[in-house]
């Protein structure tokens, strides 16, 4: 594999090229964002077909219930499109996420007050994650077991705890962006996470040898 | 000292800032400590770890439909958004409607309130003037007219005034000018001594028994007074129902958007 030094850090090309494709996606999804504003509502299909895989895996881990997850990404990409003009640059898949996010709060704060069984397609013993084309039967059961506890526990987190630990863990998102995109502090948000993870683990003790080895 | 006692001195939430790499310089080497020194500490670490692995490689079930939008979709979202200035206007406004809401409950409740207390009141006022006038138009007839005022005001009796307003009548000729006087308040008909009376007093003209002027004045207080608090009442509800309006517009708007 061929390496070099960029900034002090190790660049590989697969890294390299990854930026590329990155970069060229960007500038693809901002492109279809100016066809959108004018008019072009084909151009903004495109960026909700190029995009809504990834919000709905977003968005379900937020709102563990998969109409209300469904639900919660059509209102974002109503709101994308209503508010196409205030699209400042930068990353659309960013601002689409964010969008994504305020929706599921708007979700999550509805379901708060109505509370429903968390991932239910978990209780269903029929339904196994999407299979991957190297995993034996054994792991896929092992990984079903290990999402079903997992989510009872991220479920039984206060939503702002699960938000915030969703968009670190999963999203890579930094403390900062986080705390702009909840509204609140940094420090609120590390507090969250942190205390998020405690508790994580005291619900998953029961469950401790599915995650282990 | 065991095991559990030396990790029940360590900071647990130092080892998960230190997994989240929260930490400044002296905290990360006193966390290294503790994982160095703490089977404990480390099995959190490596729990830690381990739930966030499984977090991120949670899976996730198909997505249920395609999210696209359709041409009515974005004819209605368009539609929306262009609402949208007139909804923030409305929104801003949400507390003004708030405010005139309140503004004319408490208006109808308090007039209302008024209306019941103010049929007592108002008769207390007018039996103060019916008294008054009354013992005026004693002084100036020099009768027994100061009987006639509180029996006027007891709207049961009606009838009993008669006697009384026949008193005054007789009293009356004696000095028409004093009377004239009295009465010029509240009657605009020139003052024919025994006539005015059965003019006011529609109940009683029948048999020439007319009030006392006083009946007349708290009869015209009493008119007054509700038709002031009519008017409020229409007022405060005019304003209740205007701010229901304005709160409640924009809701069915929105509705209407969804």
């Amino acid at each position: 594999m061929d390496k070099r030094v960029a900034d002090g850090q190790v660049v590989t090309d697969a890294m390299a090229e990854d930026d590329r494709s990155a970069a060229r996606d960007s500038t693809f999804d901002a492109a279809l964002v100016e066809e959108a504003l004018s008019g072009r509502l084909e151009a903004f299909n495109e960026l909700v077909r190029r995009h809504q895989d990834h919000l709905f895996g977003l968005v379900y881990r937020l709102v563990p219930d998969r109409d209300g997850a469904a639900d919660a990404v059509q209102e974002a990409f109503f709101n994308a499109y209503k508010h196409l003009a205030s699209y400042r640059g930068g990353s659309v898949r960013s601002w689409l996420g964010r969008i994504a996010i305020n929706a599921a709060m708007d979700m999550g704060r509805a379901r708060r007050r109505r509370p429903s069984q968390p991932y239910p397609e978990f209780e269903d013993d029929s339904w196994q994650p999407p299979a991957g084309h190297e995993e034996e039967p054994e792991s896929r059961a092992l990984v079903a077991e290990r999402s079903k506890a997992l989510a009872t526990a991220l479920d039984a987190l206060p939503f702002e705890q699960r938000a915030c630990i969703v968009l670190y863990d999963i999203e890579g998102y930094d403390y900062s962006e986080i705390a702009a995109i909840m509204h609140v502090e940094v420090g609120t948000v590390k507090s969250r996470i942190h205390r998020g993870r405690l508790a994580l683990r005291s619900a998953l003790a029961p469950h401790r040898e599915l995650f282990r080895g | 000292m065991d095991r559990t006692a030396t990790h029940s001195n360590h900071d647990e939430l130092l080892i998960v800032r230190l997994f989240g790499g929260d930490v400044d310089d002296p905290e990360r080497t006193r966390a290294l400590d503790q994982l160095g020194e703490c089977e404990d500490c480390a099995a959190l670490f490596a729990d830690l770890r381990a739930t966030a692995d499984a977090t991120a490689a949670m899976p996730v079930p198909a997505r249920p439909r395609d999210f696209v939008l359709t041409e009515a979709d974005a004819t209605r979202l368009r539609r929306a958004h262009h609402g949208l200035g007139f909804l923030s206007v409305l929104r801003r406004t949400r507390a003004i409607g708030g405010s005139l809401v309140a503004i004319g409950l408490v208006g109808i409740v308090a007039t209302s309130s008024l209306a019941i207390l103010g049929g007592t009141a108002g008769t207390s006022g007018a039996y103060a003037v019916t008294k008054r006038n009354a013992s005026e138009l004693s002084a100036a007839t020099a009768g027994p007219a100061t009987a006639v005022a509180p029996a006027a005001m007891d709207a049961g009796a009606a009838s009993s005034t008669a006697p009384a307003s026949s008193a005054m009548k007789a009293a009356v000729p004696e000095n028409p000018a004093s009377l004239q006087g009295a009465l010029a308040v509240t009657s605009p008909a020139p003052p024919v001594p025994g006539a005015q009376f059965g003019a006011v007093d529609t109940g009683s003209a029948g048999n020439g028994a007319g009030s006392p002027d006083g009946l007349t004045i708290a009869a015209a207080t009493a008119s007054t007074g509700l038709d002031a608090r009519l008017v409020w009442l229409g007022g405060f509800g005019l304003l209740f129902l205007a701010g229901l309006g304005v709160l409640i517009v924009p809701l069915i708007r929105r509705r209407g958007t969804r």
